[in-house]
């Protein structure tokens, strides 16, 4: 320490200066200790804030529990609703199908109805017509054994 | 009051020679407010002087004090409680450098204080305008010269002749020999000496 100073006498100049140095960074020190200074917000401070103000910070986690159980269920009521309608539509295509098939088969039953009806009126009226020949043929064969024991 | 100012005190004892008094570790939060109240100003000093740059220091003060507040129990009074400060300081102005210069694109430096600036912080005192302007001077070029020192010898530098630590306190502060210590004092006193000497 001694041979530092003995170093420093020998620069009296350099003696002057640290001190110097030193009240000039002691009265700067000083002075920038008592300054008030503003502190810079950052973008998300008042975010943060809001979020630590009990009222509006159970409101945003109120509303946004609602919604993180509120949209899949809706979500899910939409595809269920879409599904009935969906099985009430196939429903009732099946339905108007199964009523078309009837009124064709009922139709179609209709017709062989008339048909036999048809047959069975022309079965009870008909007669069978007599062969016009038939007592001339007959009468032939009479006479034909005659002749022959002749 | 009277408990905190004896174990301040102690402080500077070795921990072997120190009888921890029941009531310190009740009391350890209103030591360590009376400690953060006696040496903050100097540890903003320091940094403000180390950084050039007064919010930085601001925030680099309240983080030593914060992380001296974490470890305070740990403190075993094996150096005096300001050497214990100022190496949580020059700890975390290493980190600072260190991520200033990892960010060295960004305008970090906005609020940093030019050289020709520094010296008009200088006190008049009794002093004729032409003693001022010599020494606003000198003050322009130390303060030049500290700016180009390496970090260890800036710190070294200002811990010895803005702080006015003992060579042994600045080896605790830093964490290295004493022998090392006046070697890197040396070196910056070089500089300083020569350029002052250039000046005149």
């Amino acid at each position: 320490m001694n041979s530092e100073k003995c170093q420093n006498q020998e620069y009296p100049h350099l003696e002057e200066a640290l001190r110097n140095v030193r009240a000039s960074i002691h009265a700067w020190s000083d002075r920038e200790f008592v300054r008030p200074r503003a502190i810079e917000r950052s973008r998300w401070a008042g975010f943060w804030q809001a979020i630590a103000n009990p009222a509006l910070g159970g409101t945003l986690a109120a509303t946004m529990l609602v919604a993180a159980i509120g949209v899949p269920v809706g979500v899910y009521h939409e595809r269920e609703v879409a599904a009935q309608r969906q099985a009430l539509e196939l429903q009732r295509k099946q339905a108007a199908e199964q009523a078309r098939k009837a009124a064709a088969a009922a139709a179609t039953s209709i017709a062989v109805d008339d048909g036999a009806f048809l047959d069975d009126v022309d079965s009870d009226i008909a007669q069978d017509a007599p062969d016009a020949m038939q007592p001339l043929a007959s009468l032939m064969n009479d006479g034909a054994g005659k002749s022959s024991r002749r | 009051m009277a408990t905190t100012t004896t174990v301040l005190e102690t402080m500077g004892k070795p921990a072997a020679a120190i009888a921890f008094p029941a009531e310190r570790l009740q009391n350890s939060a209103a030591e360590f407010a009376e400690v953060a109240a006696r040496y903050r100003q100097q540890i903003f000093r320091f940094l403000l002087a180390s950084l050039r740059d007064p919010d930085a220091a601001e925030t680099l003060t309240q983080d030593c004090l914060l992380k001296a507040h974490r470890n305070w129990a740990s403190f075993r009074g094996d150096s005096s409680v300001m050497t214990w400060l100022l190496r949580i300081a020059i700890n975390l102005q290493k980190d600072h450098w260190r991520s200033r210069r990892l960010q060295f694109w960004k305008q970090t430096n906005s609020n940093s204080v030019d050289a020709d600036d520094a010296s008009q912080w200088l006190p008049s005192g009794e002093s004729s305008p032409e003693q001022q302007a010599v020494a606003k001077d000198q003050v322009r070029v130390v303060w030049r010269t500290v700016e180009n020192l390496s970090e260890r010898q800036r710190t070294v530098f200002l811990l010895r002749h803005v702080e006015e630590m003992e060579i042994h306190e600045i080896a605790q502060a830093v964490g290295l020999s004493e022998g090392t210590v006046k070697a890197h004092l040396s070196r910056a006193m070089v500089r300083v000496r020569a350029e002052l000497g250039g000046k005149r």
